[in-house]
């Protein structure tokens, strides 16, 4: 099985071998991300807001990701339903010390609501510079300590490569 | 009757190179801060073996390796500087450890290899 992650800057493929991965897609190179839905352009669309999400989802966005990752059940059964992913950063997570609780109890949040209507999750770094990057194996774990089993993790980890 | 203990062994990186032999108890301290302190007396973490650099490999009670994991995920800070941990391998022996990590990272890792 290959895995992925996605990256806001260049991983070297000897790092990126090393972390586990098959490769570590980059945005602004591999994909976009904006906060609003663009269809000339392979994107993916965080925001807030429900209708931008499910404009994206039902249009060719290849993932959404909800913003502050709070619960949108609307959205999440459009992505059910349209087979497109949302995804869930790590950066939100691990990054700022004073929110982590929160931010941890909504990941866990989302991930169960989705598993239960069938909606897939994808679980990324987002990383903004080398600190901020884990290995496959910390990306599984992290998706196993929000409520993921241990083949849905996997599938977390390796479905990026499916869309991207 | 001799009971065996069973180990598993994890192979970490880190950003930038720190010496944990030296510094184990500080790092030990700021992993309990996230796992809780009873996660030590479960698991035993010690650091085993260091190379010269930032790769290290840490030993931990089979069945506590995840939380370590999740653990070194979580840990962005070391004595006010900026770090991040990566775990490249898990594994039952030492051994294999160190045979991927003389491939991995060259053989100048190997000649300093030095024991906790």
């Amino acid at each position: 099985m290959h895995y992925f992650d996605l990256a806001f800057f260049d991983v070297d493929k000897s790092f990126s071998k090393r972390l586990g991965y098959e490769k570590v897609y980059e945005f602004g190179k591999d994909v976009i991300l904006g906060d609003r839905y663009d269809a000339n352009k392979t994107m993916i669309v965080e925001s807030s807001n429900p209708s931008e999400l499910s404009k994206a989802i039902k249009g060719r966005a290849v993932g959404v990701i909800i913003k502050d990752n709070e619960l949108e059940k609307r959205v999440i059964e459009d992505a059910s339903s349209y087979g497109k992913p949302i995804l869930i950063s790590t950066n939100t997570l691990i990054s700022d010390y004073t929110s982590r609780a929160r931010n941890i109890y909504r990941a866990k949040r989302l991930l169960a609501f989705s598993m239960r209507s069938g909606a897939d999750v994808l679980i990324v770094t987002m990383a903004h510079n080398r600190e901020f990057l884990l290995s496959y194996y910390q990306l599984m774990s992290i998706a196993r300590f929000l409520g993921a089993g241990d083949a849905y993790a996997k599938k977390m980890v390796s479905k990026l490569g499916d869309i991207l | 009757m001799i009971l065996k203990r069973k180990s598993r062994y994890v192979l970490i990186e880190s950003s930038r190179s720190i010496d944990v032999i030296s510094k184990h108890r500080q790092m030990l301290g700021i992993l309990s801060t996230f796992l809780g302190e009873s996660y030590l007396y479960e698991s035993n973490p010690r650091v085993t073996k260091q190379y010269d650099g930032n790769v290290f490999i840490m030993r931990v009670n089979r069945g506590t390796e995840d939380k370590l994991i999740l653990g070194l995920s979580f840990l962005k800070e070391f004595e006010g500087e900026s770090v991040g941990f990566y775990t490249i391998k898990v594994s039952g022996t030492i051994q294999s450890l160190l045979d991927y990590a003389d491939e991995a990272y060259g053989a100048k890792h190997k000649i300093n290899t030095k024991k906790a």
